[in-house]
């Protein structure tokens, strides 16, 4: 089989998550064994995003700058498999609170999650999301495991998030089973549990989503407890 | 990419630093750079801005998420601006601790910048690979120790306003020391290693060599008084469209920063320069003084390590929730001086402002490439590691004309 192509493009993000990226340590050049990276800015010199079996997008595109936007769209043209790579493509982060008006680019003031402008095959969420996701994700879609893939590839990952999350669509639907794995993916430390269930501190919280991906409940589908709401409506 | 518009040429985007750089060079008919423009490209996600109203406790998480190089110097920094403002001290085993997250923070990130000049320098792809596994290794004790002592690697949620959430174990701490004294091991070799790719290579003599004055608070930690006494008076700043003329400056993202009404550089050849009497100059010195600043990290991390009560508490709680007093933070990133400041009234934070490391550099960036050709700017540009999502903030000058100043003191210091 011929070896993927790999790029990894930089939006408007800290580059935190490229960092966690190359916290793989040694386990960078099995990856690189098992892609060969064509475009990443921090580490070579290719200028130009080429065409790519996958491609890593980190950060927000920023609305107010048709470079950004442009830079969104042909990392989309040029790649067959797109992933929201940490917080701020796929649920936007602490760009959420952007509000423009900084010296010296006023305008500058929205940073939507990238799905709302071009179509997300995989979301990694997480401020930034553990450095093994890169590894496993790669690895997964090298050796096809689409079973791997299939909860990142669920929209419920990518998109608007919050601490809240957890309360409206876990604890308020009796599904939170107290097992604190919201509280200790949360890259802030906003979460404690208390009386067995999660409690958030919003002046900490990024929004990057990360509880409600690790929540293990957070798999069910809704459609089925709104059918047992009825149910039990009916009784 | 590079292009030739008649007698500028421009670099967009730079490659192998972090961020989106761009270079405009004004050349003569044989390619030498005669005047040099160093700009950040990063959209501004205005910070500054989006801090006003909200509680203080979330001024280190935020700022910690302008950089994922150097996380802990911004959350540090700005517990430190916060705590003068409201009026808190850290106890001292707190700001031990903190200042070992932050060295952990340094043995990733000086050593990261010996991977983006590895193929300037190295081009035997076997010894490339052998030097990169020994970087790698020396990164994952830097990112260990930060993670153990700040909760995370990357933006370290410990470092909290009056000191550190946590205090380490014993034994956490007996295994730091061990990783130390390897870390040190891959350090010699290492530093061996790039000190002959240094001697070997081709790089003009006197490249980089500047003259512009030099700013450092500290050899390794920063200190907040030292800013606000010899520095903090002599602020001032342009926007961009100023310094760098209309044309180009109009998309600059950073303001330029200026003391004394001069651009100045900071980072680990200032730091050397001021506390251990380093006078060498140019790009080879600055790439040098940072191996240098790894020895120097070793050493007080272990330091630390011998001094540190586990048993201590190493976190204060706020006894006032401010008035509005500024508040000046100042921690040494691995890049140079980084200064927050901010007023907190009522548990609020109502100003804030941030001047990170390469903010600074990015004018003495420019001037560096000048009176050389231009294949060799971006041999300049890596030896500063800018960090250009950082730096995304600040305003301009003109070749020390300032066309636009703004003083930044707001009522002064009080």
């Amino acid at each position: 089989m011929r070896k993927p192509k790999f790029a990894y493009v930089h939006l408007a993000a800290c580059s935190g998550c490229e960092i966690s990226f190359l916290d793989n340590f040694e386990k960078v050049l099995d990856i690189m064994d098992m892609v060969d990276i064509e475009y990443m800015t921090l580490i070579m010199d290719n200028t130009e995003i080429p065409k790519v079996d996958v491609v890593f997008v980190d950060g927000a595109a920023c609305l107010q700058s048709k470079e950004a936007v442009e830079t969104l769209k042909k990392a989309r043209e040029n790649a067959s498999y797109l992933v929201a790579w940490g917080g701020c493509s796929t649920t936007a982060t602490i760009n959420t609170f952007a509000r423009g008006g900084q010296l010296p680019q006023p305008q500058h003031e929205s940073y939507p999650p990238i799905h709302r402008l071009v179509k997300v095959d995989a979301y990694v969420p997480g401020s930034p999301p553990g450095p093994g996701m890169a590894y496993n994700l790669i690895k997964a879609l090298v050796e096809g495991d689409l079973e791997y893939l299939k909860y990142l590839s669920s929209y419920s990952v990518g998109g608007f998030a919050c601490g809240c999350d957890l309360w409206k669509d876990i604890v308020e639907n009796s599904l939170c089973i107290g097992c604190g794995a919201c509280a200790m993916a949360c890259p802030t430390r906003a979460i404690t549990m208390v009386l067995g269930r999660p409690n958030v501190v919003f002046d900490r919280c990024v929004k990057c989503g990360a509880c409600y991906a690790q929540c293990p409940r957070s798999f069910l589908p809704t459609a089925a407890i709104e059918n047992m709401m009825k149910k039990l409506m009916e009784e | 990419m590079v292009f030739v518009l008649g007698e500028t040429i421009v670099i967009a985007p730079t490659t192998r630093n972090e961020g989106h750089g761009k270079f405009v060079l004004e050349v003569d008919d044989n390619g030498i750079v005669k005047k040099g423009n160093f700009l950040s490209m990063v959209t501004v996600r205005g910070f500054e801005k989006f801090l006003l109203g909200r509680a203080m406790e979330f001024g280190p998480v935020a700022t910690s998420r302008f950089c994922g190089l150097c996380p802990p110097t911004h959350a540090t920094a700005s517990s430190e601006a916060i705590e003068r403002s409201i009026g808190l001290s850290p106890p001292p085993n707190g700001l031990l601790l903190r200042e070992l997250c932050n060295i952990g923070n340094h043995l990733h990130d000086h050593p990261l910048q010996q991977v983006l000049i590895l193929p300037d320098f190295v081009k035997d792809a076997g010894k490339a690979r052998e030097a990169l596994l020994r970087i790698q290794k020396m990164r994952r004790i830097g990112q260990y120790i930060c993670s153990v002592t700040g909760g995370e690697a990357i933006h370290s949620p410990y470092i909290r306003i009056g000191g550190m959430y946590a205090n380490i174990s014993e034994a956490a701490r007996k295994k730091l020391i061990e990783l130390l004294v390897e870390c040190r091991q891959y350090h010699d070799a290492q530093r061996r290693f790039m000190e002959e790719a240094f001697e070997a290579s081709d790089v003009p003599k006197g490249l980089g060599a500047i003259d512009v004055d030099m700013m450092a608070t500290d050899l390794i930690y920063g200190r907040s008084d030292v800013y606000e006494e010899e520095y903090y008076p002599h602020y001032s700043e342009l926007l961009p469209a100023n310094y760098y003329g209309k044309e180009i400056g109009v998309e600059a993202c950073t303001m330029i920063p200026m003391i004394k009404g001069k651009i100045i550089e900071v980072g680990p050849r200032a730091r050397l320069w001021k506390f251990r009497g380093y006078k060498e100059k140019g790009t080879m010195a600055l790439n040098r003084a940072r191996l240098e600043e790894i020895s120097i990290r070793i050493d007080r991390g272990l330091e630390i390590l011998k001094q540190l009560n586990t048993r201590a508490h190493t976190l204060n709680k706020p006894v006032s929730y401010g008035t509005g007093r500024l508040g000046i933070g100042i921690n040494e990133a691995p890049r140079g001086t980084n200064v927050h400041m901010v007023r907190v009234e009522d548990g609020r934070i109502t100003y804030y402002k941030a001047m990170p490391a390469t903010m600074w550099n990015i004018p003495a960036i420019g001037r560096a490439t000048e009176g050389f050709h231009y294949k060799w700017a971006q041999w300049v540009m890596r030896s500063y590691d800018p960090c250009i999502s950082c730096a995304t903030h600040v305003l301009v000058v003109n070749e020390g004309k300032v066309i636009e100043e703004r003083w930044l003191r707001p009522g002064g210091i009080q």
